[in-house]
C-alpha cells in the first residue's frame, strides 16, 4: 500500500512539464520572448531516410503572439505537417526520466523479504532563458513556397535567396529573432534549407478545447538526421535545455559532431534525496555539464524490440505502447502482431539525449548518428533503507551497523562526487550511526568486564537450560560411547 | 645494443603513443570498454599474427605492427558481442597475407578490419562521438612530438590529407556558405579524424611508394572524403574512402615506381 502511495506522490510531486523546441521562440513586436527547456522526439527510419520531428510548445505567454522560426532541408507537404496531442511528451518524459530506486535491508537478526520500489522524476524545470530579440526595420522580398492551416497554427513555408531578405521578411511580419542568430541565417539559405514558420490562428485556437498549443510534427524525407539548434542561440549569455527523444531502428543514436557520454548511474546515494530528487538530479546534471561543456548526456538508452520483454528495469510507467510510437512517427514497425507483451514486432531502440547549450560551446547543430550499439542504460539512483532493529538482539547487529556506517560513507563520496552538495551540511546522516556503534561497543565491553555473568545477553533463562541440558547429554554419550570401545578392545584382546 | 637498434623503430613510439592514448580514454573519457575485449582482441591478434610468423617464417619484430593493429582497433572500434571483436582481429591480420600484391598487402590493416567487420556483422560500428575537446589536445601533442621525433616524410600523407580536407572544408563552410570560423575549427577536433590521419593513412607499408603520389593519393582520400561528409552526411567518411580506394595504390606504384617501404630499412637508415 504504501508504496503504490509513495510512487503516485513521486510521480504527482514533480510535475511534467512540457517545453519549447529546437528553433526559437520569437513573439510579435514588443512580446517577451522565453525559451525553457525544449523537448524534441526524432524517429527515424533509417532505410528510407523518413525523419519525423515533433516538438514540444509550452509557450507562456499570450498565444496570439506566439511564432516559430524551424529550418527544415526540404519544402513540406500539407500531409507532412500535423499537430498532435501533447500528452505524447509527457508519456515519453516519465518513461525514460532518471529514476530513484530504493532497496530495504534485511533484519540482520530476521530474514525477509527484499523490496524495492520506483520513483520517477521530470527533469522539466530547468531555468528559463530569456532571449534578447533585435528588429531590423529593413526589408526585401522572400518567397512563400507554401501556406497551411494546420491545427490551431498558420503555416508557412519560406525560402529566401539572402539573409537580409529573409531577416527583414521576419520582422516586417512581426516576427522577432535572437540577436546573433542571423549569422546562421546565410549558412541556412546557401545551403538550401527551407523555413518553417509558424503563427498561432486565436480564432482557430478558440474553438478547440483547452488553453494550450499543439505539438507540431514534421516529417521529411532526407539523409540529413540533425537539429538545427544555431537559430535559436542569441549571442547573450545563458544556456538552453533540450531533451532529445531518438526512435531508431538499429541502436543508440549518438551526436557525431559532439562527444556523447552517459551520465553517472547506478549510485548509492543518501536517503535524505529521496524527498528532493528533483534538486539532486538538476545537480548531477550541473555538475557533470560544468565539466564537460560541449557534451551531449545519455540519460536513458533501451532496447524496445518487440521481442524485447524487459522494456524498462525498474519502470518509472508504462513503456510506450504502439499506437504512441505510432504517433511518434515510427513507421517500421509490424503493428498487427502480438508478441512478447508487445502490441508490435519489430526493431526498436529509445534513446534520451539532453543537450545544454550555448553559441560558445555549441559552434554547430546537432548531427546525429545510429550506432549499432543495444547496450540498455538508464540514469538510477539507489537508495538504501537500514533495517530496523528495535532491540539490539543478536550478535550480528554491531557488524550490521558498521556496514551501514561505512555503506553511508560511500554514498555520501558519491554524493559529493557526483553533485556540488557539500558533505559537512549533512554530517547528522553519519553521525546516527557512529552513535549507534559506539553505544554497542560500550555494552559489549561492560559484558566483558562483568565478572558475574548472569545470563548472556540474548538468551532468556530457558533457552540457557535447554541448552545445558543438551551439552550434558552429548557429553554423556561421548563418554559412554568411548568407555563401551575401551571394553571392546579388552575383550579383543 | 639491440635494444637501442629496435627503439629507434617508430612503431615503438606509436605504441607508447597510442597505448597511453588508450589509458586516457579509459580512465578520463569513461570509454566503456570491458577489460575482456581489450584482452580478446589482443589474444586474437597476437595468435593471428605467431601463425603468420611461423608460416611466413617472419621476424618477431613484426609483431609491433600487430601491437599497433590491436590498439587502433579497440581505440576506434565498437561493437556489442565480444565475438565481433575476435572477428575484427582476424580481419586486421590475416588479410596482410592473403591479400598482396607485388609483395605489398593492399589494405591497411585496421581500416580493413574495420570496415569489412561493420559490413558482416551488423553488431559493429565507429563511435564519432566518443572524444572530447581534451582528447584533440592530447592528439596533437602527441603527433607533434611524432613529428619532432621522426621524419616528416613518413607523415606526409596525414599532414597531405588533413591539409586538403582543411582547404575544401574551409572554402566551403567558411567562404561559401559563411559558417563562423569556430564553426570549422570545431570540425577539426575530432579525435577519429586525427587518429586517422596520423594512425592510418600515414602507415607506408599500403600507401603508393612514391612521394609525389603519395600525396596526390591523400589528397583524392580528401577530396572524396570532404564530398561524403558535406553532402552525403556520412560522419565516418574517410575510413570507407580510405578502403575503397585502397586498391588503386598498386596502379599508383606502377606509374611512379620506387622501392617497397620496409620498417628495418628506415631503422638501418
Amino acid at each position: 500500500m504504501k508504496k503504490t502511495n509513495l510512487l503516485f506522490g513521486a510521480l504527482t510531486a514533480f510535475t511534467i512539464s512540457a517545453n519549447a523546441f529546437c528553433g526559437f521562440y520569437v513573439a510579435k513586436a514588443g512580446g517577451k520572448l522565453f525559451n525553457k527547456s525544449s523537448q524534441v522526439i526524432l524517429a527515424r527510419n533509417s532505410e528510407t531516410n523518413r525523419n519525423t520531428i515533433t516538438m514540444a510548445n509550452d509557450y507562456q505567454g499570450d498565444f496570439s503572439e506566439f511564432a516559430m522560426v524551424v529550418p527544415v532541408p526540404v519544402i513540406l507537404k500539407k500531409d507532412e505537417i500535423k499537430v498532435i496531442q501533447k500528452d505524447l511528451f509527457e508519456r515519453f518524459d516519465s518513461y525514460s526520466a532518471p529514476r530513484l530506486t530504493e532497496y530495504f535491508d534485511r533484519n540482520p537478526c530476521y530474514t525477509d523479504v527484499q523490496k524495492y520500489k520506483a520513483l520517477a522524476m521530470s527533469d522539466s524545470n530547468f531555468e528559463m532563458v530569456e532571449e534578447e530579440a533585435s528588429i531590423n526595420i529593413k526589408y526585401e522580398g522572400v518567397k512563400i513556397e507554401a501556406k497551411y492551416e494546420i491545427g490551431e497554427y498558420d503555416i508557412l513555408i519560406l525560402s529566401a535567396t539572402e539573409s537580409n531578405g529573409l531577416k527583414n521578411w521576419l520582422t516586417d511580419n512581426d516576427y522577432k529573432i535572437p540577436s546573433g542568430a542571423d549569422e546562421v541565417l546565410t549558412p541556412y539559405i546557401k545551403d538550401n534549407m527551407k523555413f518553417f514558420v509558424a503563427k498561432v490562428n486565436t480564432e482557430r485556437l478558440n474553438q478547440r478545447r483547452g488553453n494550450y498549443l499543439s505539438p507540431i510534427q514534421i516529417s521529411f524525407t532526407h539523409k540529413k538526421f540533425m537539429l538545427p539548434i544555431r537559430l535559436g542561440m542569441a549571442n547573450a549569455n545563458g544556456t538552453q535545455d533540450l531533451i532529445v527523444y531518438a526512435l531508431t531502428q538499429n541502436g543508440r543514436v549518438e551526436t557525431s559532431n559532439y562527444r556523447t557520454q552517459e551520465m553517472p548511474s547506478n549510485q548509492k546515494i543518501p536517503l535524505f534525496v529521496e524527498g528532493v530528487f528533483g534538486d539532486f538530479y538538476k545537480s548531477v546534471f550541473s555538475k557533470k555539464w560544468t565539466n564537460n561543456k560541449s557534451s551531449v548526456f545519455v540519460e536513458y538508452a533501451w532496447n524496445l524490440d518487440g521481442k524485447n520483454f524487459a522494456k524498462c528495469d525498474p519502470c518509472n510507467t508504462t513503456p510506450p505502447a504502439s499506437q504512441e510510437l505510432l504517433n511518434a512517427g515510427v513507421d517500421w514497425l509490424n503493428m498487427n502482431q502480438n508478441n512478447w507483451g508487445s502490441s508490435y514486432q519489430g526493431n526498436l531502440h529509445f534513446t534520451r539525449l539532453h543537450v545544454r547549450y550555448d553559441r560558445e560551446h555549441f559552434p554547430q547543430d546537432l548531427a546525429f548518428t545510429e550506432t549499432k550499439n543495444k547496450q540498455n542504460f538508464q540514469c538510477r539512483y539507489v537508495l538504501t533503507h537500514p533495517a530496523s532493529i528495535s532491540d539490539e538482539l543478536c550478535d550480528q547487529v554491531l557488524p550490521y551497523y558498521k556496514k551501514v556506517q561505512k555503506r553511508r560513507g560511500d554514498e555520501m563520496n558519491n554524493l559529493t562526487d557526483i553533485t556540488w552538495w557539500e558533505a559537512n551540511r549533512y554530517q547528522a546522516y553519519l553521525k546516527k550511526y557512529k552513535t549507534k556503534i559506539a553505544s554497542l561497543e560500550v555494552q559489549e565491553k561492560d559484558d566483558e568486564n562483568n565478572l558475574l555473568p548472569v545470563f548472556p545477553k540474548g538468551y532468556t533463562p530457558n533457552q540457557l537450560l535447554i541448552i545445558s541440558a543438551g551439552i550434558l547429554l552429548i557429553l554423556c554419550s561421548i563418554l559412554r560411547v568411548a568407555f563401551s570401545k575401551k571394553k571392546q578392545i579388552y575383550s579383543l584382546k | 645494443m639491440y635494444l637501442k637498434h629496435s627503439l629507434r623503430d617508430p612503431r615503438f613510439f606509436q605504441i607508447v603513443f597510442l597505448g597511453s592514448f588508450l589509458i586516457f580514454g579509459l580512465s578520463f573519457l569513461n570509454w566503456q570498454i570491458p577489460i575482456q575485449v581489450i584482452t580478446v582482441v589482443f589474444l586474437t591478434i597476437a595468435i593471428t599474427q605467431a601463425l603468420a610468423i611461423l608460416k611466413y617464417k617472419l621476424t618477431y619484430q613484426s609483431i609491433l605492427s600487430a601491437i599497433i593493429s590491436g590498439l587502433g582497433l579497440v581505440l576506434l572500434l565498437r561493437a556489442n558481442e565480444t565475438s565481433t571483436y575476435v572477428i575484427a582481429g582476424i580481419l586486421s591480420i590475416a588479410p596482410k597475407f592473403l591479400i598482396r600484391y607485388n609483395g605489398k598487402h593492399i589494405f591497411n590493416p585496421v581500416n580493413f578490419g574495420i570496415i569489412i567487420t561493420i559490413l558482416i556483422t551488423d553488431d559493429a560500428w565507429i563511435s564519432p562521438g566518443q572524444w572530447g575537446s581534451a582528447s584533440t589536445y592530447l592528439l596533437g601533442i602527441g603527433i607533434f612530438s611524432w613529428l619532432v621525433l621522426t621524419k616528416v616524410k613518413q607523415l606526409i600523407n596525414g599532414l597531405v590529407f588533413l591539409g586538403t580536407l582543411f582547404i575544401l572544408e574551409t572554402c566551403y563552410l567558411n567562404f561559401y556558405l559563411e559558417w563562423p570560423i569556430d564553426f570549422i575549427f570545431h570540425k577539426f577536433t575530432s579525435g577519429s579524424l586525427l587518429l586517422f590521419s596520423f594512425f592510418m593513412i600515414t602507415d607506408p607499408r599500403t600507401t603508393p611508394k612514391h612521394i609525389t603520389t603519395r600525396a596526390i593519393w591523400a589528397s583524392i582520400v580528401a577530396v572524396i572524403s570532404f564530398y561524403l561528409m558535406e553532402f552525403h552526411y556520412l560522419s565516418s567518411a574517410p575510413f570507407w574512402v580510405l578502403f575503397f580506394i585502397s586498391p588503386l595504390t598498386p596502379f599508383l606504384d606502377s606509374i611512379h615506381k620506387s622501392k617497397n617501404f620496409n620498417w628495418k630499412q628506415m631503422i638501418n637508415n
